[in-house]
């Protein structure tokens, strides 16, 4: 049982990375785009068609996509100035109660951002460019998409420390400097 | 339960929760989605869920953060920092003290390239501190001037956290861009005078460099910083004069810094092209879902007349003026220990902005002000964060008591950079005021 959630843990953290990295070439498109536009527009006073919308569209998938491997790498960052005194197993059980808050939380976010998006979709709407006009829809389910990760992210971590006696407990020592900018 | 209350308790069930070890965005987005819950609906709380994701996720003024980070990764990745130490060794080595100073002088310049606090305490520990250690440097004084120097980073333009604060208090991120650069200059002469003085008093602390540097030597180091520094002063000069925005500043700055990565490292293999971008969006993810929490708690304190109610005790209740900067100061100073700085202006940020601008003070000018205060949260006991990061990137070289035994004196050069910056704000506003 312990190996079989070890090994769908994995699988998971394996597609979130696919996920972020993605992300990550939505953010060098972003950085390609932003500069093609301001070179253009500085220099040939043309710029470059639907350059924000783009930017727009691009940011999402760059933020939302690489939400769920931030949490999994536990970047999301968190004090353990009172935690690291408890013992390993009041530690566990907090982690267990924050992932549960998590799940559900981001169940419901989820679930909010999907009927945003389905509202969005079902209306066709469209978002005005200089020059293009495309849908907002799949952005919008990229935002719900995020949330989707990291909402499956938090019922296996809660899984995992309820389970698990000694799941992630490395993490703890390095939970305080992570993240900082 | 009125309003008031549920805004009160949902405070400190924020407060209770953070101690307790939860996610900052998961208690800021919990207490916020509660409280929007209590004081109106769940279907409306759902519905400002939904929209305030895709509002702030899709604001293209928002990419400026992405871009400061990628520059940020991109400028580590070049070895930009070796080169400044370097060039700063040779120009400042003889100076008492001048290892700390060049470690000092390299770290303002490249914050100001990096954005990133702790990327720089950690790149210039592992530069800096086993050379000053073998120069015979006392080993807390050497690793308390990084873990200070360090800090420069967000507060030098270009900086995430100035970002992240114009967002969450809706100010003008290009002026407030342009604020940081005096105050960010002014500390960093505040820090260079302290070390030379301690240097001084206590010459066995910090021992001048007794090798000899010829011009050509001094002038040949600054062939790799010079286009650094050409391309900070084009994004903000491009800002000042109006010819960029932040966002375009910021892709100028990161796609320049690929281009210096790439030529140094000869080609994406030798810049971990791939890992570059996977810091990045893990960064961008956090400090992302931190601001949404704090939006989204800003909107519940707003709703339950939290905000308002203690603007009104501090700003109609009697209180001079100097007491309330002082509790503010206080209640940062505390926070700062406790909590990184993003997550730190999320919460603060939504009681502490409307009182101190009710008082009259400018925005940038207290932007700036609080940015001071958590960087010297970021240098002060029990957690204070860099001392953590020099000491993990030093390994044996040092201890983290010998570190903060030996912060004092730069503890006392940050109060001194606050008792400028209330005496004089034109220190930050002068230069957006010519905007």
């Amino acid at each position: 049982m312990r190996q079989l959630f070890l090994k769908i843990y994995d699988c998971y953290g394996k597609s979130l990375w696919a996920f972020a990295m993605v992300a990550g070439a939505f953010t060098f498109a972003i950085m390609c785009v932003i500069d093609a536009n301001a070179l253009t527009r500085k220099l040939f006073n043309w710029p470059l068609p639907a350059a924000l919308e783009i930017t727009q569209a691009l940011l999402v998938g760059a933020i939302m996509l690489p939400f769920a491997f931030t949490q999994l790498k536990r970047q999301h960052v968190s004090t353990v100035f009172l935690t690291s005194n408890l013992s390993p197993t009041t530690r566990r059980w907090l982690h267990l109660l924050w992932s549960i808050v998590g799940f559900l939380l981001f169940a419901a976010v989820t679930y909010g951002t999907y009927q945003y998006a389905l509202r969005s979709y079902r209306m066709n709407e469209q978002i005005w460019g200089a020059a293009i006009q495309f849908a907002i829809w799949p952005a919008k389910m990229a935002v719900s998409l995020g949330t989707l990760l990291i909402t499956v992210q938090f019922l296996l971590d809660a899984i995992g420390f309820a389970l698990i006696a000694d799941f992630r407990a490395k993490d703890d020592e390095n939970a305080e400097l992570q993240g900082n900018v | 339960m009125s309003d008031l209350t549920i805004g009160f308790l949902g405070v400190f069930a924020l407060l209770g929760s953070i101690l307790l070890g939860a996610p900052i965005m998961v208690a800021l987005t919990a207490v916020g989605f509660a409280g929007l819950i209590l004081l109106s609906n769940f279907t409306a709380a759902l519905s400002i869920l939904g929209t305030l994701y895709y509002s702030i996720v899709s604001g293209f003024h928002f990419s400026v953060i992405p871009m400061f980070l990628l520059m940020g990764f991109f400028a580590m990745r070049a070895g930009i920092g070796a080169d400044l130490f370097d060039a700063c060794t040779k120009w400042l080595g003889r100076l008492p003290g001048g290892l700390a100073l060049a470690s000092t002088g390299a770290a303002a310049a490249f914050g100001a390239a990096s954005g990133s606090s702790v990327g720089t305490a950690t790149l210039f520990t592992k530069l800096a501190l086993p050379e000053m250690i073998n120069r015979g440097y006392d080993r807390g004084f050497a690793a308390a001037s990084i873990a200070i120097a360090g800090t420069l980073a967000v507060l030098i333009p270009p900086s995430a956290l100035m970002v992240v604060y114009g967002i969450l208090t809706n100010s003008s991120i290009g002026k407030l861009l342009i604020a940081g650069i005096l105050p960010g200059i002014v500390f960093s002469l505040i820090i260079i005078a302290t070390i030379f003085i301690v240097s001084i008093i206590n010459p066995k602390k910090a021992p001048a460099d007794d090798r000899i540097y010829t011009w050509n030597e001094r002038l040949w180091s600054l062939r790799m910083v010079g286009p650094l520094f050409l391309v900070i002063a084009i994004m903000l000069g491009g800002l000042y004069g109006g010819v960029f925005t932040p966002t375009e500043a910021g892709g100028l700055g990161a796609l320049v810094t690929f281009f210096m990565a790439t030529v140094r490292q000869r080609g994406f293999r030798g810049i971990e092209f791939g890992k570059t971008l996977l810091d990045t969006v893990v960064l961008t993810a956090m400090i992302f879902a931190i601001i949404i929490g704090g939006l989204l708690f800003a909107r519940f304190l707003a709703l339950s007349g939290v905000s308002g109610a203690i603007q009104a005790v501090l700003v109609d209740g009697g209180f001079s003026v100097w007491t309330v900067v002082a509790m503010v100061t206080v209640i940062y100073l505390i926070l700062g220990m406790l909590m990184d700085a993003p997550s730190l202006l999320a919460i603060s940020l939504p009681i502490t902005h409307p009182v101190m601008i009710g008082l009259g003070f400018d925005p940038l000018w207290f932007g700036v002000y609080v940015i001071v205060l958590a960087e010297i949260g970021a240098i002060t006991p029990p957690v204070g964060i860099n001392c953590f990061v020099v000491k993990g990137a030093a390994g044996d070289l040092v201890t983290l008591e010998e570190i903060f035994g030996a912060l004092t004196p730069f503890i006392i050069a940050s109060f001194f950079m606050l008792a400028i910056m209330l005496l004089f704000p034109q220190i930050a506003l002068w230069l957006p005021g010519l905007m």
